[in-house]
């Protein structure tokens, strides 16, 4: 494959194959569970694979077996769907702006979802109330956002609701800064590193297991339309695709993948501008493929930016979302160089 | 014999611009169109209304009879199909990818392209000479090879009804009468029709037995070639003379 990267005249991707769709969403599944396992046997009070192994043959010591499955599974369990959630998003934000810059932070969902929980945090909640302040400040958003740039049938390519996103994400910008000044000190930390994306607080994945199942089964019927919408609107529409109806879905689905994993994880950036790009340039290009592979690569990254943000720096963590960024800007940087030469 | 599409008092505006007014044209089976006039005239934005991509400031456009606003979008895709003038793809995608996107009409909702739609979707690049480039990204081809590729686009679309703006585009002298001439027999064996947005005369009036004028300022003349192509009435589309040279059985206008 690398050959095939080197020389973008004449490749053949390996993704574009049939035999190669198989072959790279078994390859990604592999990798998602092997950092899955990675996850459970690592971390601050250590363990290793073979105290997991011994624990998942029910011979483990009881301690340890507590720290996996009540913190580690629904944490790693929490990275995954977040992850998975949010290359979603991407991807459907990618094609509904036909913009290959947008991402779920743009249109200020993550925004509105900043706002709710710093909300919630100054007025002293935790756990399940800062969640809801963050869904409710992202659906708000979402709902500000669609009713201001006037529906879809409006959309010229996505650049009036481009714009109305980011100027409303700015203005939420604002109103965090203003809510973190007035904050008291020994809140202003924790606020702090819900945005950074910290995955420590996350109590129950499952909910957002379930967001993800629904949406998947939502837009696996759609694939082929938006594979159509992203060569473009007018030759969707003429080939036979409902744009409009069609963008509203993407709309709702990716508003509701953003908020659902913004609730979970906090302000996680780059793994839904990344994840579907990297992909891309492995030569995946039909959505029937690049929207599987994306949840999965998605899901991967996040786990392993946070098992790495658990043991780099043990005994102390960091926020997850420091170490997306840093992975992440590498990786795709590197795979843009490979593939121009 | 019922019109394939009748276009009863049609007016199209662009701002403040007359594009056209009051038009009254029916289109029968087995006919191919020239749409001719000025830049700006409003030639594409008529295809546009005629592919229901653009609503209409006066007038209706039926389609076998049926208004075009009540077509489902997967009905009309089977009966109306447009080469667009100029497309950019912001996402990278192979050829074959792009040229399968014809066959989406006919594929039922539910299903995926099956080993038929991909034995199609070859057939289709091999009438347009890409056999070669089905695994090249889309990014990497030249003008006229993207062009060759939207033309096999349509072609496995096979619409009854099929609209060109300026199909000769980025095309070599060979692509350019070798595709017109796969069109013009497709209508032709298909009863369909074909409509197409051209500069040339010649190339028109060689494979086009009915023309359409727009002047660019809401005035249309439409009827069967010999009525049209009259000296008088091209230099006053063109604003310039043009002048009509015998040359065995045929006329060529050239500008004067």
């Amino acid at each position: 494959m690398s050959r095939c990267i080197r020389n973008p005249v004449h490749r053949i991707p390996l993704a574009g194959r049939e035999s190669g769709r198989a072959l790279l969403l078994g390859v990604l599944l592999m990798v998602a569970v092997g950092v899955l396992v990675a996850a459970l046997a690592n971390g601050g009070v250590g363990g290793g694979l073979g105290a997991l192994w011994e624990l998942m043959r029910g011979r483990g010591d009881p301690m340890f077996a507590r720290v996996v499955w009540e913190l580690r599974l629904p944490r790693a369990g929490g990275a995954m769907a977040a992850g998975a959630l949010l290359a979603l998003s991407g991807a459907w934000m990618q094609i509904l702006l036909r913009n290959p810059l947008a991402d779920p932070y743009v249109l200020g969902v993550s925004g509105g979802a900043a706002c709710g929980a710093i909300v919630a945090l100054s007025a002293g909640a935790a756990g399940i109330g800062v969640d809801g302040g963050a869904w409710l400040g992202a659906l708000s958003s979402m709902l500000l956002v669609f009713w201001l740039a006037g529906g879809p049938g409006r959309w010229d390519g996505g650049a009036r609701l481009l714009l109305t996103g980011v100027v409303v994400a700015s203005g939420w910008g604002a109103v965090v800064s203003f809510l973190l000044y007035l904050m008291p000190d020994e809140r202003l930390r924790g606020a702090l590193f819900w945005l950074m994306g910290d995955l420590s607080r996350v109590g129950d994945p499952w909910p957002a297991w379930g967001v993800l199942g629904g949406v998947c089964v939502l837009t696996w019927p759609l694939s082929r339309s938006l594979n159509l919408l992203a060569i473009g609107p007018e030759r969707a529409a003429t080939l036979g695709v409902a744009v409009g109806r069609v963008r509203w879905m993407l709309y709702l689905l990716s508003s509701l993948a953003a908020a659902s994993a913004v609730a979970l994880a906090g302000s996680i950036g780059f793994i839904g501008l990344v994840t579907p790009h990297l992909l891309r340039l492995l030569g995946c290009t039909d959505h029937r493929l690049l929207l599987p592979a994306s949840a999965l690569l998605g899901g991967t990254l996040l786990t392993l930016a946070d098992l790495l943000a658990r043991i780099l720096i043990a005994p102390r963590q960091m926020p997850a979302g420091i170490l997306t960024a840093l992975l992440g800007a590498p990786l795709f940087l590197w795979l843009m160089q490979r593939s121009r030469r | 014999m019922t019109p394939l599409l009748a276009v009863q008092g049609l007016s199209l505006t662009a701002g403040t611009r007359r594009l056209c007014e009051n038009l009254h044209w029916s289109i029968r089976p087995g006919e191919c169109w020239a749409l001719l006039g000025p830049n700006g005239a409003g030639k594409s934005t008529l295809l546009h209304a005629l592919a229901g991509l653009r609503s209409v400031d006066a007038g209706e456009i039926l389609l076998q009879g049926q208004p075009i606003p009540q077509w489902s979008r997967r009905a009309l895709a089977r009966q109306v199909g447009i080469l667009f003038q100029e497309h950019a793809y912001p996402f990278p995608a192979t050829v074959l990818e792009i040229v399968l996107a014809g066959r989406h009409p006919h594929v039922p909702f539910w299903s995926q392209d099956s080993a038929e739609d991909l034995a199609l979707a070859h057939a289709a690049l091999r009438a347009t000479g890409l056999e070669e480039l089905a695994a090249r990204r889309v990014e990497t081809l030249s003008g006229g090879e993207r062009r060759r590729m939207e033309v096999a686009t349509l072609l496995l679309q096979s619409p009854r009804l099929i609209l060109l703006d300026e199909p000769t585009n980025h095309l070599d002298l060979n692509h350019q009468i070798g595709l017109i001439a796969l069109w013009v027999e497709q209508v032709k064996t298909r009863a369909g029709a074909l409509i197409m947005v051209v500069h040339d005369v010649n190339l028109a009036a060689r494979f086009c037995d009915h023309f359409l004028f727009l002047f660019g300022t809401g005035e249309s003349r439409h009827g069967p070639r010999e009525e049209m192509l009259q000296g008088p009435l091209l230099t006053r589309l063109f604003d310039h003379p043009m002048l009509a040279v015998e040359s065995g059985e045929r006329t060529w206008w050239v500008p004067g």
